[in-house]
């Protein structure tokens, strides 16, 4: 299985994220600092001790250098919690937080507990009077302001967190909330949203957040028996993820809006081809457009003339299916449904092609004789043409224009069926079979020349483009050709080339490799920074943005570890390989090629494959 | 053995032994050199699987050509076994990573061989900054 992924990457990571927390902590001490400037060599003692101790132990774990931000953010929120704390106390704090905290579970994102806050209880048992109260001071309202976006990372934790803070008030165990509002912003924003400790359930996350603040405040030690109620939480919501959260659930996610790697794209401009060496008849019609041509020789085609032609000439799903079309026609055509629909799919979501548009533009009138063809054979209720709202574009009266917001993947064939017609297909049934008829802008292009000029669908219209200086065109390729001679044709003297069905799913044109059904994207690119971070902190970033709302971190942990078995109650084989996941993880680690991975196993094992 | 000079590179060619899995970081930085300067890199790893981001072939039996220069990534032990191939493939030039890679036998029985060779992390030729200092002081034009 070849490896896929997308060569287009969100620019942050873990280590970003953490980088950022950091400078707010900073911010949370500038207070104090500006009060006692002594503690700014204090704090640095406990850091470069915090840093050599993380970096010490990671070395002796993965036997290279690895980023011990986290450590920074550790000894950081130590300082905020643990003011008029002596050195040595401290330092014993984040020794704590560290080793026992974080390295004896197996390093940066293994942790069960908040390693900072393990820290901060050790202090706490020294020191009984410790108390995790911020100073109300104006300078802290920068670092209170930034802190609210971490909010987002655990929201409804947070939420309870504060609900038990005005419980508290109400029931009146806290008489003013001004001279606190600073800790519990820290605590809440910063301590609670950990997404390694803490549950992105949302019950779980209300309750425990809300215990967290309201149970402490009616002992005798609050800072104690909050350091307690947190690691609490976090034993808590380990054990919910692990136990109680659900394998997949009902996606709650339309898409993502991602930005085409292109400034220089030619719509206007007659395409490239290099699919004809001679100019046959309907060669030459093709490069004309076809539609003087076509109009003298045109037969009176019948529904058996069609399909017969279409099948013969071997049209097939030019959006990356590659199915068969005369087979898709005859299920619309045999099924029960009442109503019948078209939907020809020019959405083009994926930001890396642009030959569907070239298409729309160039060949309007030769995919309006595709959709007549088509209608011959079915008797829609319903035809319309999927397209992207800044697509300008006039069709004929009786082919609805609808216009899609530019999101990824928009042109997935379900969420499109749901977003025209309001019909939710379910997993595991055919449109098809419902009588909606889904085919791709370039496949109805393809049925007109199959029909109107009985040409064998041996070439398509690609994009070939070049990411690292941004442009992008379109090009007519016979399929089987080599994948190399048609770059070199294009673009002489390119060394990494790639290609696939579309920027989010390429991969590295092998050698030998030929231009195949699925094809849609010839380019040159730098290679997409993956780095399989061991660090998966958990922030659950791929499930979020998973159109199919699968477990991703999950099915890719069990892959890693071959569990195979395991992985079938998460139903990888419902990915539908879009590669979001690996677009946005926060670690850098290709997860679609994982869960592809788990999706094979799955499918095979299931003999659907087979 | 000499110092690695650039003329040691000349051939826009090269196999690229012991491309890692378990350092992917460090194996495609090296890649992304040898490509940006312009060479095509053959990269090779028995356990290759389908895991890399790049097209990494299993032996050299399966390259569509073998180029003369050759750059090895591997311990001491995995390396021998990779000389004996690449001297039955017809490489002339072999440049490895570090001297723990290579041992005095092991280039003694390159030079045997006809094989010249050389010790030096690639970097130092088309890398900046710091990998230019190393370069400095590893005597590497």
């Amino acid at each position: 299985m070849t490896n896929t992924y997308p060569l287009l990457r969100v620019r942050w990571s873990n280590e970003h994220i953490m980088a950022v927390l950091f400078a707010v902590l900073l911010l949370y001490m500038l207070p104090v600092w500006v009060g006692k400037p002594g503690d700014i060599l204090a704090f640095l003692a406990v850091l470069v001790f915090s840093l050599l101790l993380d970096a010490i132990s990671g070395f002796m774990r993965y036997k290279k250098p690895v980023c011990s931000v986290s450590a920074a953010v550790t000894a950081g929120i130590l300082q905020v919690l643990t003011p008029g704390i002596p050195l040595w106390g401290r330092l014993i704090g984040v020794f704590a937080a560290i080793i026992i905290g974080k390295q004896l579970w197996g390093g940066t994102g293994k942790n069960t507990m908040n390693p900072a806050i393990l820290g901060y209880l050790v202090i706490c048992i020294m020191f009984p009077t410790a108390a995790a109260s911020l100073e109300t001071s104006a300078l802290l309202i920068p670092a209170l302001v930034l802190s609210l976006p971490f909010i987002l990372f655990r929201p409804f934790a947070v939420l309870g967190y504060f609900a038990g803070i005005i419980a508290a008030f109400l029931t009146g165990s806290i008489t003013d909330l001004l001279p606190i509002t600073a800790s519990c912003v820290f605590l809440g924003s910063i301590v609670l949203t950990d997404p390694v400790t803490v549950t992105p359930l949302r019950s779980v996350g209300l309750a425990g957040g809300f215990a967290a603040a309201f149970l402490p405040l009616y002992t005798a030690n609050p800072a104690l028996f909050f350091a307690l109620a947190v690691l609490a939480f976090n034993l808590v919501s380990y054990l919910a993820d692990e136990y109680f959260s659900k394998p997949h659930e009902k996606p709650n996610f339309s898409g993502l809006a991602l930005k085409s790697p292109y400034k220089d794209v030619d719509y206007g401009s007659e395409a490239a081809d290099l699919s004809i060496n001679e100019k046959t008849c309907a060669g030459e019609a093709v490069s004309k457009g076809a539609s003087e041509f076509t109009r003298e020789c045109t037969p009176e085609f019948t529904p058996d003339i069609i399909l017969e032609r279409i099948k013969r000439n071997g049209v097939y799903g030019m959006g990356g299916g590659a199915f068969p079309t005369a087979v898709k026609i005859n299920d619309v055509m045999s099924s029960d449904a009442e109503k019948r629909y078209l939907i020809v799919n020019a959405v083009e979501c994926d930001p890396g092609l642009v030959h569907d548009k070239w298409i729309l533009n160039n060949r309007n009138k030769d995919i309006i004789k595709g959709i007549e063809l088509i209608s011959r054979c079915i008797g829609f209720r319903k035809k319309c043409i999927a397209v992207k709202d800044n697509t300008e574009i006039e069709f004929s009266d009786n082919i609805e224009v609808f216009r899609v917001k530019k999101f990824y993947p928009a042109g997935y064939e379900k969420a499109l069926i749901r977003r025209v017609l309001g019909i939710d297909v379910p997993d595991g049934s055919i449109p098809s079979k419902l009588g909606i008829l889904v085919l791709n802008v370039q496949t109805v292009l393809s049925v007109y020349e199959a029909v109107y000029l009985d040409m064998a669908v041996d070439s398509k219209y690609i994009t070939v483009s070049d990411i690292t200086k941004g442009t992008a065109r379109t090009v007519r390729v016979k399929l089987g050709e080599r994948v190399s001679d048609i770059i070199e044709r294009i673009q002489p003297g390119s060394q990494l080339i790639f290609t696939g069905g579309g920027v989010m799913q390429a991969h590295m044109a092998d050698d030998g490799e030929l231009i195949g059904k699925s094809t849609n994207l010839i380019t040159v690119s730098p290679l997409p920074r993956f780095k399989e971070s061991p660090f998966c902190s958990n922030c659950g970033s791929c499930k979020a943005n998973c159109p199919k709302g699968l477990a991703v971190n999950r099915i890719a942990e069990l892959t890693d570890l071959g569990k195979f078995d395991e992985i079938e109650r998460y139903r990888p084989e419902k990915c539908i390989k879009c590669g979001l996941c690996s677009y946005v993880c926060l670690a850098g680690r290709n997860l679609s090629a994982k869960v592809s991975e788990a999706r094979e196993k799955v499918l095979y094992k299931e003999k659907v494959l087979l | 053995m000499g110092k690695l000079r650039n003329e040691f590179l000349t051939d826009k060619e090269i196999i690229f032994m012991g491309y890692s899995s378990r350092n992917p970081q460090f194996s495609g930085l090296v890649y992304k050199a040898f490509t940006k300067a312009g060479y095509k890199v053959y990269p090779i790893n028995p356990k290759a699987g389908g895991k890399f981001d790049v097209k990494v072939y299993n032996s050299l039996g399966e390259l569509p050509k073998i180029p003369s220069t050759a750059y090895v990534l591997m311990n001491n032990s995995n390396a021998r076994e990779a000389v004996k191939q690449l001297k039955d493939g017809g490489v002339k030039k072999i440049l490895f990573h570090i001297g723990k890679t290579a041992d005095k036998a092991l280039l003694d029985e390159c030079a045997a061989a006809g094989i010249e060779t050389a010790v030096a992390c690639p970097m130092m030729i088309f890398g900046s900054g710091l990998h230019k200092l190393h370069a400095f002081f590893a005597g590497v034009k």
